[in-house]
């Protein structure tokens, strides 16, 4: 197959080591060639900066929307236009949720609540400026470290985990689920119920290998499994509108602080003040993006981690939380260096490590790929915008459009982020969450142009509104079900060309070569063991 | 009531509703047909429900031993506003049961009043013009563009007065 790098191949392969260079040349290669792309990967950047600055909703809640329109173009824009928007919008959302932490002391994300400890202190002093550009500045700077660890550390893993077969994925499967069921949640117990849930709604539908319908309750719709966007808008939009509707009838939803913002340009974030967070940001962005490698430690573990292990640092632990750069910064970074990172369990095994991974499993299938190691191959060709570009290219190109996507958010960010929040503390909530929910409901109705759907959301909506209230994990139920289908057909093939029954996944030995199961059942339950432990150890010192 | 024993009664509450989900998809997982190969289509929904069980169990046992920790904020229901919760739902289901009445248009219609009236939202004429502005985009959107199909109301057929809007004949 003819590569669109063709030429400069030869080189960058005798570089060894070096030839990533080759590939994310590619990357940008292929972005470029398609202009769709770009004016995605734009337009989500801006996307995910509204959402993530509206309080309550997540790039999660945006994608649930945007997922039916994409996959409906997927077609004519491509499939790296919707791919790259999915991507960049869960970048540039984490970053919006700066600003409503800063400017309305409510995070606009989960991932920014430590953020309102330094950022919301700093608008009442009258520096929201300068709060909102050290957001920006260590937002993108995390993100950058974030992608950097991606891109050399997904290729590396891939290649050694390319060679797994049935039971060592079932035994990764069953490890996903046990690890993030027991870190995603403050209680383990519900963690885990929250993905065997996830897992058993995603049983319902055809049986992959005997054809026949399984626990469909005698509903027609049902035979081809519950569809993903009424689940994810149920859980997301729907359950947070029902929230906003409480609010509504007590307080204001925002409250901003205008007279200290009329002003902000005049506040910068000094290159004195960059120097001096410097190592803080890389330090951060390190706790960030080993973070975001486990599955189901996202964001917000990452930013409150890096807050306190900076603040613990600190030669001026007093100041913290009282208004200074270095308590946006270390947060900021963190929370966005989990961004990349957050997709290497994805790329490498095949196991989602955030909601938005879980959704891109589906835009991925929907290009005739299948998310784990065999994605950097170079073989078969995809025929995506009128050309021929390997799986590789086009992974290269997903990266290359994060790496421009970053930089967008943070200029839309710099110059545009105290008029963003200007216009949604103007933005009456009692007409806005009315429009979302009627954007819910006809999303819902276009992934299938059911009806049911519909119900489902509304269904769903009520459930994660219950799981929200009783510690229940929304993001632990998604990712169990998108991951159980993939996880049963590892199962039953492991059993059917096994010849020591469940054995295979205890056995060190699997068709004359080595097997990893066992390793991988071992780390899901010495985590389960630690954090256990360390739960039964706060509990007792909040006893003493 | 104080707050320990709040959330012991929530977390009773919380298993027995995780106990009836676990035996109804044991009840769903015996309608599947079983297979000749000793790990078919049964096992893996039958092991799922069957731990849903156990953990409600262990949830129950739990909050039988007082070992539910402390109340924290926004755990429980002692905020919720149930009329509201209530009208979100109601306005769900308005668009279900209009939409398989009268047709999409319609409901987008009416569901947004409604929506709006849930909110707190009194202006009359800010709310129709609203409700039919973003019923017109929907049909266009939607029914036009996407090409998504727009099945005929049960009682009412409105296609032949919307079908203008997205160049449908």
């Amino acid at each position: 197959m003819q590569s669109q790098c063709a030429g400069v191949e030869e080189f960058f392969e005798s570089l060894g080591f070096l030839s990533i260079f080759f590939d994310i040349s590619c990357g940008f290669v292929t972005l470029f060639n398609d202009p769709y792309a770009l004016i995605f990967v734009v337009l989500a950047a801006f996307v995910g900066i509204i959402f993530g600055a509206l309080p309550g909703l997540t790039a999660a809640a945006a994608i649930a929307m945007m997922l039916p329109i994409l996959i409906a173009y997927n077609d004519e824009i491509g499939g790296l236009a919707g791919l790259a928007f999915l991507y960049v919008i869960g970048k540039s959302g984490r970053y919006g949720g700066s600003i409503a932490a800063i400017l309305f002391n409510t995070p606009g994300t989960a991932a920014s609540a430590a953020t309102m400890q330094d950022g919301y202190p700093m608008t009442q002093n009258g520096q929201a400026g300068k709060a909102l550009k050290t957001a920006t500045v260590s937002s993108a700077y995390g993100d950058y470290f974030g992608e950097i660890v991606l891109i050399f550390g997904a290729v590396y893993i891939a290649a050694f985990t390319r060679q797994f077969g049935p039971p060592e994925n079932f035994a990764i499967y069953l490890m996903a689920f046990v690890v993030i069921g027991s870190v995603v949640s403050d209680s383990i117990i519900k963690g885990i119920l929250s993905t065997l849930f996830g897992a058993v709604v995603g049983l319902i539908g055809e049986d992959i290998i005997t054809g026949q319908f399984k626990m469909t309750m005698g509903i027609d719709e049902l035979e081809s499994g519950m569809a993903l966007v009424p689940l994810l808008i149920g859980v997301f939009v729907i359950s947070e509108v029902i929230i906003q509707a409480e609010k509504a009838a007590k307080v204001a939803i925002v409250d901003m602080a205008p007279e200290k913002v009329d002003n902000p340009t005049a506040h910068y974030f000094t290159w004195a003040e960059f120097k001096r967070c410097f190592p803080l940001m890389f330090r951060s962005s390190i706790y960030g993006s080993l973070i975001g490698m486990m599955p189901g430690l996202g964001s917000s573990v990452a930013c409150f981690v890096a807050y306190g292990e900076e603040k613990r640092r600190s030669k001026k632990k007093d100041e913290w939380g009282t208004g200074i750069v270095e308590g946006i910064a270390a947060p900021e970074s963190a929370n966005n260096a989990v961004s990349g990172p957050s997709m290497i369990p994805l790329l490498t095994l095949g196991i989602p490590g955030s909601t938005i991974a879980a959704v891109l499993i589906g835009m991925f299938l929907v290009n005739g790929l299948q998310p784990g190691p065999s994605i950097f191959a170079t073989e078969p060709p995809l025929f995506m915008g009128g050309q021929l570009i390997s799986p590789r290219e086009f992974i290269f190109g997903i990266f290359a459009a994060g790496l421009i996507g970053i930089a967008c958010y943070a200029l839309i960010g710099y110059f545009a982020a105290p008029f963003i929040g200007r216009a949604i503390a103007l933005l009456p909530t009692q007409y806005l969450y009315p429009f979302i929910f009627m954007t819910a409901l006809a999303a819902s109705y276009s992934s299938r142009a059911s009806i049911w759907d519909v119900g489902f959301a509304i269904l769903f909506g009520v459930i994660g509104y219950a799981m929200r209230r009783t510690n229940f994990s929304a993001a632990a139920f998604i990712i169990a079900f998108v991951l159980t289908s993939s996880m049963e057909e590892a199962f039953r093939q492991s059993m059917i060309i096994s010849d020591k029954g469940f054995l295979v996944f205890t056995s060190f030995e699997y068709q004359g070569k080595f097997s990893y199961a066992p390793i991988f059942l071992i780390i899901g339950a010495v985590v389960v063991l630690f954090r256990t432990w360390s739960s039964l150890r706060s509990r007792n010192t909040a006893a003493q | 009531m104080d707050n320990r024993n709040y959330k012991t009664r929530v977390e009773y509450g919380v298993a027995a509703v995780v106990l009836l989900v676990g035996v109804f998809f044991i009840f769903q997982a015996f309608t599947i047909e079983t297979s000749r190969e000793s790990v078919g289509p049964r096992t893996l929904p039958m092991i799922l429900a069957v731990s849903l069980v156990a953990g409600g169990f262990w949830l129950a046992l739990r909050a039988y031993l007082g070992k539910t920790g402390e109340l924290k904020d926004g755990y429980g229901f002692l905020e919720s506003d149930v009329k509201r919760i209530f009208l979100v739902v109601g306005c769900g289901v308005l668009f279900v049961t209009v939409f398989w009445g009268f047709g999409y248009f319609l409901a987008v219609i009416v569901t947004l009043i409604a929506m709006l009236l849930t909110f707190g939202v009194r202006n009359w004429i800010a709310m129709i013009i609203g409700a039919i502005v973003l019923a017109l985009i929907f049909q266009w959107v939607f029914m036009g563009v996407m090409l998504l199909n727009d099945p005929k109301g049960a009682i009412v057929d409105m296609r032949p007065y919307t079908n203008w809007i997205t160049g449908a004949k």
